[in-house]
């Protein structure tokens, strides 16, 4: 099988080896899967389509755009939120990707998009970590942790705690759509997630999980949650905290890390502007590698188009 | 017997599921402590005629290796040793099973293959990256819990570990601050896969991590555990402790007598540590006197662990 070359260079006549990748692995029923050939997931069928809205040429891929939609609506649940497969019965984490991809075809296809799009950002905005219950907010300040009570972002599921990439998704999603679509809680939730993610940055610049800062535990940062912690405070890119985590990002680049991990460290940097102080050396294989390929073809291709302050950009039209 | 009450049809999809017995109707196990001062020795033999002893069920059958692989990390002692690994499967492959597949689900980092990557996994192997899954990324199935010990009822878990025939758990002998050790059962939190529960799987601390490695082990027992010891991480575990030379590899078809006698060779005590306490009575032998040692004595091997630090406070599983 023959490997694809992936260049960083953006080519308008024919789409990217990435885009093409993610052209040929869609499925049958419109979604896409982590793999090419696995049954289609809400994570990588979002980013597949976010990426698909920004290619070259975007109306060609628009029926295929229309068929992902679409298996985007058979699996949104009747509370609004979106579970990781079709079938499942619990919104998670995924209801903020999908709220994502809704958003930015909101414009082009508003019958398809824009009643998933306001369920899953009411029940984005309803949506609380346990952290913010009555109960552990008694719990947190009989520990003397009472400060912790009050900075919350999402969690990966629900009545769990708030974490780094979850609250960096929730926060994308929200900031994608145009102020007069966004429930009425938004604007708390959006003060208060990007005071989440400051909170919780390590010492040194960079992001981990979302672990509390404690005294005497050894807190280490890692590339994808600090790329998208990055992505999600780019409105508020003169912040000391900004700079510090785009210089540990940029000083990653010759750390062991995933395909995966590449592609959205690359899409981080891009989108500041910003170079990784050696090349991230994207791999070249796509085909052999069981990596989660969907969704880094999909954060190669926005990273390969720039195009990531078009999608933060949305909001606030 | 609540722990038992759930229908028998819906855990059809959960593989071959070991009984469930009462400590009192279980037989002796047996536990086999193998010296193994290095990396560099032939391990893949030690495992091998260890193996032989047992005489595991895996001719033309399809074997799971779980491993520990939490930290990308090169220089960390908190993964499973690649050599421990790669001789694992060669031992198996020459057992005659079908096929030995390596499978993790990292519960930190997204990427499990990259840590496969990091830690040069392949160098040990003929094979390459195809006999890795990652099972954060698996498709996945609903399983109903078989016991109750935690209120999660049921998961989502990945049809490959569902789907093999024989598991074999490979976890380092490590210390955890919630767990007080991570070895064979609590390597199983490995399995739940993080496109459903996230990176951290936090909905299990949420749950009590003792509570649910017991739910976990009871539905998914591993068939078999080879703990690797031959450098232990001792003190701030799971993530950022000091390795500690304890030169033994641990083998057994019960993983609760395997991890019990890790838990001795570490000098814990395992009916002190909670989860173990409690699948000593249900999932497998706990006692020093219901456990049959093969190959090295414990106290030939016995190197006391510094433990982890307790989490600062109950409302840590907020973390």
């Amino acid at each position: 099988m023959a490997k694809l070359q992936v260049s960083l260079k953006p080519s308008y006549e024919a789409p990217s080896p990435a885009l093409s990748f993610l052209l040929a692995a869609q499925n049958a029923d419109g979604g896409w899967g982590y793999l090419v050939g696995a049954r289609s997931a809400v994570e990588p069928s979002s980013w597949a389509l976010v990426a698909l809205s920004f290619a070259p040429d975007a109306d060609k891929w628009l029926p295929m755009a229309e068929r992902g939609l679409h298996w985007l609506r058979k699996a949104q649940l009747p509370d609004g939120s979106w579970p990781s497969f079709l079938g499942q019965t619990r919104g998670c984490w995924a209801t903020s990707l999908a709220c994502g991809a809704c958003s930015v075809y909101s414009r082009l296809l508003p019958e398809t998009c824009q009643e998933p799009l306001a369920g899953g950002l009411n029940w984005l905005c309803l949506s609380v970590p346990a952290e913010a219950l009555w109960k552990s907010r008694v719990q947190f300040w009989l520990h003397g942790r009472h400060h912790q009570a009050r900075q919350y972002g999402w969690s990966w599921t629900p009545n769990t705690s708030s974490w780094v990439e979850p609250t960096a998704y929730a926060l994308l999603a929200l900031q994608a759509t145009p102020a007069k679509r966004l429930p009425k809680q938004a604007t708390n939730r959006l003060a208060c997630g990007d005071a989440f993610l400051l909170e919780r940055q390590c010492p040194g610049g960079g992001w981990d999980t979302g672990n509390p800062p404690c005294p005497g535990t050894v807190r280490t940062a890692q590339v994808e949650p600090t790329a998208w912690a990055l992505l999600a405070l780019l409105h508020d890119s003169n912040r000391d905290e900004i700079h510090q985590g785009l210089q540990w990002l940029a000083s990653r680049a010759s750390e062991p890390t995933g395909l995966a991990a590449k592609a959205v460290a690359e899409l981080c940097l891009r989108a500041y502007g910003r170079r990784s102080e050696q090349d991230f050396d994207v791999p070249a294989t796509f085909e052999s590698s069981p990596l989660p390929n969907v969704q880094a073809a999909s954060w190669l291709a926005l990273a390969e188009r720039g195009s990531w302050r078009g999608f933060a950009a949305r909001g606030g039209k | 017997m609540a722990w038992l009450r759930c229908p028998r049809w819906e855990v059809r999809r959960v593989r071959n599921p070991n009984p469930l017995r009462p400590s009192y109707l279980r037989p002796p196990s047996w536990v086999a402590v193998r010296r193994a001062r290095s990396y560099a020795v032939n391990l893949s033999s030690i495992i091998y005629e260890t193996l032989g002893e047992f005489g595991p069920p895996v001719r033309d059958r399809n074997v799971l290796l779980k491993p520990n692989f939490v930290s990308l990390n090169e220089a960390t002692t908190a993964n499973t040793s690649p050599a421990v690994v790669a001789a694992a499967r060669e031992a198996f492959l020459r057992l005659g099973a079908r096929r030995v597949i390596v499978a993790e689900g990292s519960a930190l980092e997204r990427d499990s293959m990259a840590i496969a990557d990091s830690m040069h996994l392949w160098d040990y192997m003929e094979q390459s990256r195809e006999v890795f899954v990652d099972l954060n990324t698996d498709e996945v199935h609903r399983v109903v819990l078989r016991s109750r010990a935690s209120a999660l009822r049921e998961l989502y878990l990945p049809s490959t570990i569902l789907g093999a025939d024989y598991v074999v758990s490979i976890p380092k002998l490590k210390t955890h601050r919630w767990a007080g050790l991570s070895l064979s059962l609590k390597n199983m939190f490995g399995a739940v896969p993080g496109n459903c529960y996230g990176w951290p799987k936090n909905l299990l601390h949420w749950a009590g991590v003792s509570r649910t490695i017991l739910d976990l082990a009871s539905t998914l027992r591993p068939d078999f555990a080879i703990v690797d010891g031959v450098v232990g991480m001792e003190g701030d575990g799971p993530l950022h402790g000091k390795p500690k030379a304890c030169g033994a590899l641990v083998m057994g078809d019960d993983p609760v007598a395997v991890d019990s006698t890790c838990a001795r060779i570490a000098g814990f005590v395992p009916e002190r540590l909670d989860y173990l306490a409690h699948a000593g009575r249900l999932l497998g032998n706990l006692r020093e006197e219901s456990i049959q040692q093969i190959g090295e004595t414990i106290d030939s091997v016995r190197i006391p662990f510094l433990p982890a630090r307790k989490p600062a406070s109950p409302a840590s599983h907020m973390a």
